[in-house]
């Protein structure tokens, strides 16, 4: 999955950079959402499908990040990294994955020790459970700097399992317990935020992230 | 005894040939007899027919530990076709299907056979529940290629070595069934220490008369370099076209791989696959249920295609990589050539290969202080106190650094188990508080959690489950994960142990560059085929005495000379009953006549003289001859080396053996 996006350098997060992106953003926006919704029935569905789709695991991931359950694994933990594979669906869609490009994710989870696994996942899980005590729609709407997201600390190690428990996989798990406030960075969403921006490289080399 | 082995035989395993080689019939009735022996039979002499007709003539169960999925599905599958009932239980057998074995087990069922690995031993607390409970009924426990027991060898598996305390805790210390453990290739040092585990005496071992494959014909060729290898390489299997080829080479993947030389083969037109272990149990059956039925005829794998994969017809095997030592190779060669028919083994390698070999695959096949470090985090979290391992989900190095920290007293394992409780629900229509009461002490249904809340141990915990399993009352919701339950006795890793560790592991490489090095020293003094069998053999502990047999007769014997397969096959044929270098003790001295014939009450000496030209030989000679004149003056047959040996030897039996 993603690695932390240190490499980007500092550019990634300037405000005229960001501005740049917004741009193309709104540039192609109106023609995508055209595609992707050619009526208002069209678009209703396609949400509805959306959030059952985010429902139907949802009673997963509030289990899985449940804070007297990854307290009671601080007994062993072990048995936390064991059974991740049948309590957190993303992982087990991970693991199972047969594409080739997963090889390297599993032998990562195999080298990853249930200490590591449990101390990060116990401290996602509480960084979500802070945040949204003060998160506050409009307020977020009203942001206009990433610092203002209030979400650098997730960039720290002790949000980090190298790679098993990154970018993507931290953010779909906040994402599924807490919508309204963390977006999901998965692949396809950053294969839409190409698309969005209009398919430019803005100025970064091939491979700096993906 | 015979009788009883002889009927088993005819009973059950008619089909599988003729009749029992002599080496078969000793394994047996060592087994039979003495309750524990060991079997050294070579690769194809059906070692697994000794276990067949040990457990049928002992009836009850027997219990087969062996080491591969694969072969345990092949024994099985043999069997039944044999109208026994066995069962394998390994991963690759749906899981409920091995509860309901395992169920059937506990409720009285005796099948024939049962096989499982030693990691499923060592870490399944229902089989050993289950098998504690059908102990009166195990009769039989076969330890299948044993050499997996030797910490020196090349196929050294950690938990093999857990066999015996798990013996003691099913069956009672000193309450062991009877016991047979087989393999083709162990030296004296590992024999004297597998009887030393297993409580076997030594006078149990039972050598094979023919150790050695000296039909199949080696040849070993050194080459400068990878492409010099690889041009010898294809010229070899264009040659052996229409053959069906094994090929071991070192890497899965990658450039010279077992994959990319597969591909290679492909585009040449050969019927190829490549095997290694990466593969799936189902990718690997394929694999060798196409190549026994012909569908492929050239096989490149990794040293994962081993181990009693029984394919008859491959005529040759090609070693594109360089093996450990003389065991693993003489194991390797062994694949070729079991239908008796001849065979043929060529062995590449260079200078490059051997440091390789020694730097890259023997140095990293031990873990390191940073990877024991590391092990003792994973496992011990750093505290002392209790946790699970769930063994198989682990790395390699993980599970390797584990049994030093085991051996240095770091870690005590308390029992085997399962690490969440709530993987177990009521069966259907029943209600079951003894397991509601520890599934609601816990949200995670933990087991240590569980003992921590409850007070109870985890082998009480445990032993309530199992039994509530047994009796039907739960069942599983899914697959419940195997573990071990540890204790761990110190929260950091003390510097004295992991030096210990660490010599511990210092000793082991030294020992299997060792080993390395005297494999490469008979490779680099290759002359013959003959003289390399023989080498191997003086190397494997053979009888010096016997490595001269180097010729096969028509009744199975091994001889000296061609001039002795003549006379063998003639007594053979004319069906006079002799016996070969029996030995012969006559005042205090010991003779060894070429041929003792027992013929209508008279024992007679037939000597083959073949190198009279020699002095020393005919002194010898002459001394023995000495003996047979005082002694045997109207018993003694010779023949000497002759154009037409064939007919004095007619001549001789003729006048001597009349019918």
């Amino acid at each position: 999955m993603h690695t932390p996006h240190m490499n980007l350098g500092e550019r990634g997060y300037e405000r005229e950079h960001i501005d740049t992106v917004l741009a193309a953003i709104r540039k192609h926006f109106p023609t995508y959402f055209a595609t992707f919704a050619l009526t208002a029935k069209k678009a209703s569905e396609a949400f509805q499908t959306a959030v059952a789709e985010w429902r139907k695991e949802l009673r997963d991931y509030e289990k899985f990040l449940d804070p007297d359950s990854l307290e009671e694994y601080e007994d062993d933990p072990g048995s936390f990294k064991s059974g991740i594979k049948s309590r957190c669906p993303i992982i087990r869609r991970s693991l199972n994955s047969p594409a080739s490009d997963m090889k390297k994710y599993k032998i990562a989870f195999k080298l990853a020790t249930g200490a590591d696994l449990l101390r990060v996942s116990k401290n996602i899980a509480a960084f979500g459970r802070k945040h949204i005590k003060s998160f506050d729609d409009e307020t977020h709407e009203a942001m206009a700097d990433v610092a203002d997201l209030g979400l650098g600390d997730l960039l720290e190690e002790d949000y980090i399992v190298y790679g098993v428990i990154g970018g993507g996989i931290k953010s779909h798990l906040l994402y599924s317990l807490y919508p309204n406030a963390f977006p999901n960075r998965s692949r396809s969403a950053v294969w839409a935020l190409y698309f969005l921006s209009g398919k430019s490289d803005f100025g970064f080399k091939d491979g700096s992230e993906s | 005894m015979a009788a009883d082995i002889d009927v088993t035989f005819r009973k059950h395993f008619a089909s599988v040939g003729k009749e029992l080689r002599p080496e078969q019939r000793r394994v047996i009735e060592a087994t039979l007899e003495g309750r524990k022996a060991v079997g050294l039979l070579p690769t194809g002499a059906g070692k697994s027919l000794c276990y067949w007709i040990a457990g049928k003539a002992l009836g009850g169960t027997t219990l087969v530990i062996s080491p591969l999925t694969a072969l345990m599905d092949e024994q099985v599958g043999k069997l039944q076709a044999l109208g026994c009932s066995a069962a394998a239980l390994h991963s690759g057998i749906d899981s409920r299907v091995q509860l309901d074995e395992l169920l059937a087990l506990h409720g009285g069922a005796t099948p024939s056979f049962i096989f499982v690995s030693p990691e499923r031993l060592a870490t399944d607390g229902f089989l050993e529940y289950v098998l504690r409970a059908a102990r009166d009924r195990v009769k039989l426990v076969v330890i299948d290629e044993a050499h997996c027991i030797s910490q020196w060898g090349h196929d050294f598996r950690p938990f093999y070595r857990e066999i015996p305390p798990f013996l003691d805790a099913v069956f009672g210390a000193g309450a062991h069934p009877h016991l047979l453990a087989l393999t083709a290739t162990l030296g004296s040092k590992d024999v004297a220490q597998l009887c030393a585990d297993f409580g076997i005496d030594p006078d149990r071992v039972v050598f094979s008369d023919t150790p050695l494959r000296l039909e199949i014909k080696l040849k070993v060729v050194k080459v400068a370099d990878e492409n010099e290898k690889d041009a010898k390489l294809w010229q070899l299997l264009e040659e052996h076209r229409t053959e069906k080829l094994l090929v071991y080479v070192d890497r899965r993947e990658g450039k010279r791989s077992t994959e990319d030389l597969a591909t290679v083969a492909a585009g040449k037109g050969f019927k190829t696959t490549f095997f290694h272990a990466g593969m799936t149990s189902d990718q690997k059956a394929e694999v060798i249920r196409k190549f026994k039925a012909g569908e492929l005829t050239l096989v490149f794998a990794t040293s994962a295609f081993g181990m009693g994969i029984d394919i008859p017809d491959i005529r040759g095997v090609v070693h594109y990589l360089l093996p450990e030592s003389v065991e693993q190779y003489y194991q390797q060669i062994g694949r070729t050539g079991r239908d008796g028919k001849p065979s043929w083994g060529v062995l590449f390698y260079s200078d490059k290969n051997i440091e390789v070999r020694k730097r890259h695959y023997i140095k990293n096949s031990f873990p390191d202080e940073e990877e024991v470090k590391k092990a003792f985090k994973t496992l011990t979290n750093e505290r002392v106190g209790k946790s699970t391992l769930s063994y198989f989900d682990e790395a390699d190095d993980a599970r390797s650094a584990f049994h030093y920290l085991l051996r240095g007293e770091l870690v005590d394992v308390l029992g085997k188990g399962v690490q969440h409780i709530n993987v177990f629900q009521p069966a259907k229509g029943k209600a079951v508080p003894e397991l509601q009461a520890l599934l609601d002490a816990t949200s995670t249904g933990l087991l240590i959690t569980i003992a921590k809340k409850t007070g109870r141990s985890e082998k009480e915990i445990l032993d309530l489950v199992y039994r509530l399993l047994a009796e039907g009352k739960i069942k599983p919701a899914r697959a419940p994960a195997k573990c071990l339950i540890l204790k761990s006795r110190a929260a950091a890793l003390p510097d004295d142990v992991l030096a210990r560790i660490m010599a511990d592991v210092a000793e082991k490489e030294a020992y299997k560059l060792g080993l390395m090095a005297r494999f490469v020293a008979l490779l680099d003094g290759y002359e013959d085929s003959v003289r390399l069998h023989q080498e191997i053999g003086l190397y494997l502990g053979v009888d010096k005495f016997k490595l001269g047999r180097i010729y096969e007769t028509a009744a199975g014997v091994w001889v000296r000379s061609k001039s002795e397969v003549i006379i063998t096959n003639l007594l053979f044929q004319r069906k006079v009953p002799f016996k070969y270098e029996e030995p012969l003790r006559v005042d205090g001295q010991d003779y060894s006549p070429d041929f003792t014939i027992e013929w209508k009450g008279r024992t007679y000496f037939w000597e083959h003289l073949g190198m009279r030209e020699k002095e020393r030989y005919e002194r010898e000679w002459k001394e023995k001859e000495a003996m047979y004149r005082k002694l045997f003056p109207t018993q003694l047959i010779t023949t000497e080396e002759s154009a037409i040996l064939s007919r004095e030897v007619e001549r001789l039996l003729a006048e001597h053996f009349k019918p």
